[in-house]
């Protein structure tokens, strides 16, 4: 810690840091542009100068850029004399010189920084004369809007698009007062983090476009905490709503997982929950045909069916669902007979990673991804398996130089400064996979092969970090110095990190990892590991089936067979989980199939109740990311009309259709009761309890809606004079309402994290963040709990875990055919929002340019998939990123039906394409 | 009078092949040094000659060069900074298109001196004739084995190469030649870091002016004091110095330093031209303030300049008559820099455009009384230290100066609303 003397005010700040950093960190206002807590300083938009004085006798000064400068001992500076002040508003006077004064019609208004900035340094009369300078905008896809003429050109843009997320189609082009940021042609932005862009440009040149087709300003939103649904990583979001729908989800700040930034499917894919998309109303078929029902009457006949099912009732949970959802249809239905909604493949690879857990390898948050020196990733493309993972392996490869750079002393928020070490190597971090992944950039080895190649490999790493020798002929001398140059990098560095994961659908290939892991833990205590699991809550649901019943859903499907045959299912898509002809004969068997979700998937058609639930952005509950962290997620907005959470529906049925006035917590309350490893549910509960937190909120809870909200009780004017009554949220920390404690009065960190926007006077836009944490740098740990505990009695199961290796190779005709993930196209809850499905791939099978020549198949050529398992016909596409002898499949898209992968298929042609050329279309060798 | 650096040009000024250059005395220094002097000595020679930066700055070169790590373990850089793009100042492109061998002499110096491998000769893109002649001299050194590996069995090694600039003034600013050498956008970088610290690639690097190497061989040719009795004022050595403007003969000169102004515009540019009479000049160049007639009395020094309120700069005089219009001309001169920045920072990218609206406003009689206080507001704005580089400043100092010296001029164009000059 340091003293430094500010306005004649002493403070003591944290030593290290950035001048600018440091005042914000204090609770100071200093305007600033290009300066961002990711991305550190450059000292380019000259706004945050402050005077600094030699010593207690100069009281002259002169001009410093706070965020240029470090702070030490003794260091005095004004903040708020005549000179600094006079030159702020000038920075801006100037800025303001080049801008449109479009805030009416722009979408940043009320969330624009530059707005707030502006208001800050005092300019509001206007002495420039001449003409503004216009722009050329582009169209950048379906995400992002462009209007380069409110640009301020503060580079942040291009700093986090290009520098800190590595993407390579936006530039900074031009110069002088002509600075263009854009790309070289109109299209799509590449980069799956684009969206930031909305979050980082500080006005109104890159705006969210989904948002502005259906408009609200950021004061008429009503927010929430929650929790990203769309990978297992469990991104802090704040979704905002307004007539009943979402209309945009933007970034919450957590510490340990996504800090500053979200991709683009955790953005863009909640539309979802539209309404109009949704199912809003309970119906129940018959032979007859289609009835729909009242919510009384669709509860009693749930409670009907429950209560005569009796011994024949089957629950099949969901791992998209939240823990309070599933342990509620557990309650109902019974421990013994509730049954993961997962397919076999993916119940035993998440049980694998459980065990990996348990025994005590630790996993990782993404904080922790990013200080990791050396990393080895097996068999996942983490840009489209767990996105916002992948950036933080970006900004972990650049370990190695930030280590140069403070051998060199330069403060490693000197943005520029470290990047410009440029011929420092980047830490290492390896890659398997069967293709090309979104990180071989960065990447300083790669093996692309089969999964069962990667599997060998990974094998021989763990024995060579244990340094048993392992002699095969299965391993090629290519393979052994592979496995040695990884193994010898894992052991040399100070933070290794191993990330592993289900995407490949191969057990073998995660038990291997799990035996690097190991390994390496016995090596080195600082060791890490970081799983990928499949959804939301994956690690939830293992977490409620963990137990000694035979729970997979193939134990469902014989239980069906036995005469259980009413079932209740959960938020679920069989059809996404098993071959469709295994669920339609399961679907056969049962005598009824009581569904409850909000989408119109395919098992939708064949339930004969269904009851309309929730999504989260009207529901509260509780789910565990891939780290074991349980977070708690809160409704943006009450239930849609018709429809209730699913465990209320559980609840009141239970009830036997008579209202309870139970709520979430007392759920969450017998989860954690139910099962020791749950036992720790109830350090959640302390950080949610209305009661426990009362001291810090005074009996008050805070407003889901800003203080400026317009419209309250007027509306629904258009469609019912009468004012309705505001929904109540009684026992939650959070009201649906504007009153409650105000922004400025959450003194306590951790109830700061679960403030449902980030708004702060005179800080209106996502900036006012630094505003609810003590030190930009703070190593405070963000809210959830870590759930998973190593248990003693787990260390020696691992030895159990030797899943066969064995290639199978069943003729030289036949392909290795592997699932391949796409950020948009692989969850289906974000493709049923329009903005991520326009950007999903069309299914196909994806061939190496020489397995496809070898097979005399052309691009578009129509080929059947033989497997012992299963037929398809697909379209041929050739890439040449593929691992030869490797074809893979868009996986999980919604209109093409699950296949249990990886398989060995072969292929026969069922039509020759006649195309020759469609386009803009590659060559055919891709 | 010594012309240690010019006096070898032909009449023609054609270029000197690699023979020619050695019958004048070239690469005596460097076999010299080579077999004399340890770094260190080569070093403290240089240091003890006081030479000073010649690109405008006027830093102490040899202090420069100590700032360079010692036993670093990766490559050592030296850039020669000959991207001389300033309006009025044409020095550099003596010395490149006619003694290319003079600069790579300096090169091999100074890279001995500092531990340097490997060498970049950044150029102004439109100096092709001098590109051509560097291209041709690299060659003969290499083939002569003065340049290269184990450079005349000394031991030490030494690349160079020559990289020709796509067209930006700002490129001459050292931090951003760097990170146009890069490959990257020339926008000047954030010291510290220095680039002896930390320049290109991360390496150390030093980047030195044109003419300031070209005095290397020559200070260790023949000895720090030979050097020093150059100067005839405080500073030591020659200087190349050039007038532009309505001067009878306008040139470039090699002179001692602390040559009085009035030698340079009288004895060398031969006067005003016919009819015309001086009404002010700028010392050091396009970004230096005004001096009037009476300054004309002043020494060639770096900080007889400084002390009347301008820079020595570059050592180039322009020269304002009476019969042109000084708000036209400052007009002119910050289109140029408006037009050159290189858009980082915001009082010089948006700051410049702004006053040069003004001044346009002004010159074509639109102009207010109260443009003339935002003017010299916009002066102070843009100083030193607020902006990123010194690009900024520099452009503000022949405003600020015009406003002060020629502030009658300014207020006729607003009161008669028009150019009194007819422009």
């Amino acid at each position: 810690m340091v003293t430094i003397d500010v306005d004649g005010r002493r403070y003591q700040v944290e030593a290290g840091q950035n001048l600018l950093q440091a005042c914000l960190s204090l609770g100071l206002n200093l305007p600033y542009f290009c300066w961002h807590p990711a991305l550190g300083s450059v000292g380019a938009c000259r706004q945050c100068a402050v005077t600094q004085y030699m010593d207690a006798d100069d009281n002259r000064g002169r001009l410093a850029m706070a965020c240029m400068t470090p702070v030490s001992d003794g260091l005095r500076i004004s903040l708020q004399n005549d000179a600094e002040k006079a030159f702020r508003s000038g920075i801006i006077e100037t800025l303001m010189s080049r801008h449109p004064h479009d805030c009416p019609v722009c979408e940043e208004g009320g969330d624009c920084h530059l707005q707030d900035m502006t208001v800050m340094s005092g300019h509001h009369r206007r002495r420039y004369r001449g003409a503004k300078r216009t722009f050329h905008n582009q169209q950048l896809g379906p995400l992002v809007r462009h209007e380069m003429n409110r640009c301020i050109t503060c580079f942040r843009c291009v700093r986090f698009y290009r520098d800190y997320a590595g993407g390579h189609d936006l530039h900074a082009m031009g110069s002088r007062d002509r600075t263009y940021f854009g790309r070289v042609e109109d299209g799509n932005l590449e980069s799956p983090f684009a969206g930031n862009l909305v979050e980082v440009c500080p006005t109104g040149v890159f705006t969210d476009k989904p948002h502005g087709e259906s408009y609200s300003r950021k004061w008429d939103l009503q927010s929430a905490p929650a929790i990203c649904v769309h990978c297992s990583l469990g991104c802090n979001i704040s979704p905002g709503a307004r007539y009943g729908r979402l209309k945009r989800v933007q970034n919450r700040y957590h510490p340990d997982i996504n800090g500053y930034f979200l991709c683009d499917r955790g953005r863009y894919g909640f539309r979802f929950t539209d309404p109009d998309r949704r199912l809003l109303q309970a119906l129940q078929r018959t032979e007859e045909g289609e009835e729909t029902l009242s919510t009384g009457n669709a509860l009693s006949r749930l409670w009907h069916r429950i209560k005569q099912a009796d011994q024949h009732l089957i629950g099949i949970g969901s791992p998209r669902a939240s823990l309070e959802a599933n342990f509620a249809l557990r309650q109902i239905v019974g421990a013994k007979n509730f049954y993961a909604g997962v397919s076999a493949v993916e119940d035993e690879m998440v049980r694998l990673v459980l065990q990996l857990m348990y025994s005590g390898v630790r996993s990782a948050s993404l904080r922790e991804v990013e200080q990791a020196d050396a990393i080895l990733i097996l068999g996942e493309d983490l840009i489209h398996t767990a996105p916002r993972m992948a950036l933080s392996v970006r900004q972990a490869v650049r370990n190695n130089q930030r280590r140069q750079a403070e051998a060199l002393h330069i403060p490693l928020w000197q943005d520029q400064a470290v990047r410009n070490l440029s011929s420092i190597a980047l830490s290492p971090c390896f890659i398997t996979s069967s293709y090309r992944t979104g990180l071989d950039e960065v990447a300083s080895g790669l093996w692309r092969n089969s999964p069962q190649s990667q599997t060998l490999v990974a094998d021989l790493i763990a024995n060579k970090i244990n340094e048993i020798p392992s002699l095969s002929k299965t391993h090629s001398e290519g393979m052994q110095t592979w496995a040695i140059m990884v193994a010898d990098a894992l052991k040399q560095a100070r933070k290794p990190l191993i990330i592993a994961g289900c995407s490949t659908q191969y057990p073998a290939l995660l038990a291997a990892a799990g035996r690097i892991m190991t390994a390496l833990k016995s090596h080195n205590p600082a060791a890490r590991s970081a799983f990928v699991l499949p959804e939301c809550n994956s690690l939830g649901l293992a977490l409620l089936t963990d137990n000694d019943h035979e729970n997979r859903l193939e134990d469902a499907f014989d239980a069906a067979a036995q005469g259980k045959n009413h079932l209740i299912l959960l938020e679920n898509d069989l059809y996404q989980r098993a071959a469709p002809q295994q669920v339609d004969q399961f679907i056969g068997q049962l005598g009824e199939l009581t569904l409850l979700d909000y989408q119109r998937q395919r098992t939708f058609s064949k339930a004969d109740l269904v009851l309309p639930v929730t999504p989260f952005s009207e529901s509260g509950g509780t789910l565990i990311n891939n780290e074991g962290r349980a977070q708690y997620y809160f409704a943006a907005q009450p239930p849609a009309p018709g429809t209730m959470m699913s465990w209320h529906w559980l609840w009141e049925s239970r009830h036997e259709a008579r209202p309870v006035d139970e709520n979430a917590l007392h759920l969450l309350q017998q989860c954690a009761a139910s099962d020791p490893p749950l036992a720790r549910l109830t350090e959640l509960l302390k950080q949610l309890d209305l009661s426990t937190a009362d001291g810090r909120l005074g009996y008050m809870q805070l407003p889901r809606k800003s203080q400026r909200y317009s419209g309250r009780t007027a509306i629904d004017a258009a469609d019912d004079v009468r004012e309705p009554a505001l929904a109540q949220d009684a026992q939650s920390l959070l009201s649906f309402d504007m009153e409650g404690v105000p922004p400025t009065q959450v003194r306590d960190l951790q109830l700061s994290r679960l403030l449902p926007m980030s708004w702060y006077p005179g800080w209106n836009s996502g900036q006012s963040v630094h505003k609810f944490m003590q030190e930009y740098s703070d190593g405070r740990p963000g809210s959830g709990v870590l759930m998973l505990q190593p248990a003693a009695d787990h260390e020696s199961d691992l030895t159990t875990l030797q899943p066969d290796t064995e290639v199978q190779q069943t003729s030289d005709q036949s392909l290795t055919l592997v699932p391949r993930h796409y950020l948009f196209g692989s969850d289906p809850l974000s493709m049923d929002s329009p903005p991520v499905a326009s950007l999903a791939p069309s299914s196909c099978l994806m061939l190496h340019p020489e397995d496809a020549q070898r097979r005399g198949l052309n691009p578009h050529d129509l080929v059947r998939l033989e497997s012992s398992r299963f037929h398809l016909e697909l379209p041929i596409k050739t890439d040449n990123t593929l691992a030869p002898g490797v074809a893979a499949i868009p996986w999980n898209l919604p209109d093409q039906p699950w296949l249990p992968l990886p398989q060995q298929v072969e292929l026969v042609v069922v039509q020759r394409s006649n195309l020759i050329a469609r386009d803009g279309e590659e060559p055919a060798d891709g | 009078m010594e012309q240690p650096l010019t006096a070898m040009i032909p009449s023609d000024r054609s270029a000197l092949s690699l023979a020619e250059y050695e019958r004048h005395g070239g690469y005596r220094g460097l076999r010299r040094t080579l077999s004399q002097y340890s770094p260190e000595d080569a070093l403290e020679i240089v240091k003890s000659s006081r030479l000073r930066g010649r690109g405008g700055a006027g830093f102490p070169t040899a202090l420069k060069w100590s700032f360079v790590p010692k036993e670093y373990p990766g490559p050592t850089y030296l850039i020669a900074n000959a991207d001389e793009m300033e309006p009025g100042t044409f020095k550099d492109r003596l010395l490149l298109e006619s003694t290319a061998h003079q600069l790579i002499e300096g090169m091999i110096l100074a890279a001995y001196c500092i531990g340097a491998d490997t060498g970049y000769i950044f150029l102004r893109g439109e100096y092709t004739r001098a590109a051509r002649n560097i291209l041709r001299a690299l060659d003969e050194a290499c083939e002569a084995g003065i340049l290269g590996s184990n450079i005349l069995d000394s031991g030490f090694s030494f690349d160079l190469y020559l990289h020709t600039g796509a067209g930006r003034y700002i490129c001459g600013e050292e931090t951003a030649l760097i990170n146009a050498l890069e490959g990257r956008r020339a926008h000047p970088r954030a010291k510290p870091p220095f680039p002896q610290v930390s320049g290109l690639f991360g390496h150390p690097t030093v980047v030195n002016n044109t003419e300031t190497l070209c005095n290397i061989p020559h200070i260790l040719a023949n000895g720090a004091e030979w050097y020093q009795d150059l100067g005839r004022g405080d500073d030591s050595g020659t200087k190349l110095f050039s007038a532009a403007g309505r001067v009878r003969n306008p040139g470039v000169w090699e002179l001692p330093m602390g040559t009085p102004i009035h030698e340079i515009l009288e004895d060398h540019a031969g006067g005003m031209a016919e009819g015309f009479s001086l009404r002010a000049f700028q010392p050091g160049g396009a970004s230096t303030d005004f001096l009037l007639p009476e300054d004309l009395n002043l020494r060639m020094d770096y900080d007889a300049i400084g002390k009347a309120g301008s820079r020595m700069g570059t050592g180039a005089l322009i020269v304002l008559d009476d019969q042109s219009c000084p708000v036209g001309m400052v007009k002119n001169l910050s289109q140029f820099f408006a037009r050159e920045s290189c858009g980082w920072c915001t009082p010089c990218r948006d700051g410049l455009p702004w006053m040069v609206q003004l001044l346009d406003q002004i010159e074509q009689g639109q102009g207010q009384m109260s443009d003339l206080d935002t003017l010299a507001w916009q002066c102070r704005f843009m100083g030193p230290g607020n902006t990123f580089c010194a690009l900024a400043p520099g452009a503000a100092e022949p405003v600020q100066s015009a406003l002060r010296l020629f502030r009658d001029e300014f207020e006729h164009h607003i009161n008669q609303g028009r150019c009194p000059y007819g422009a």
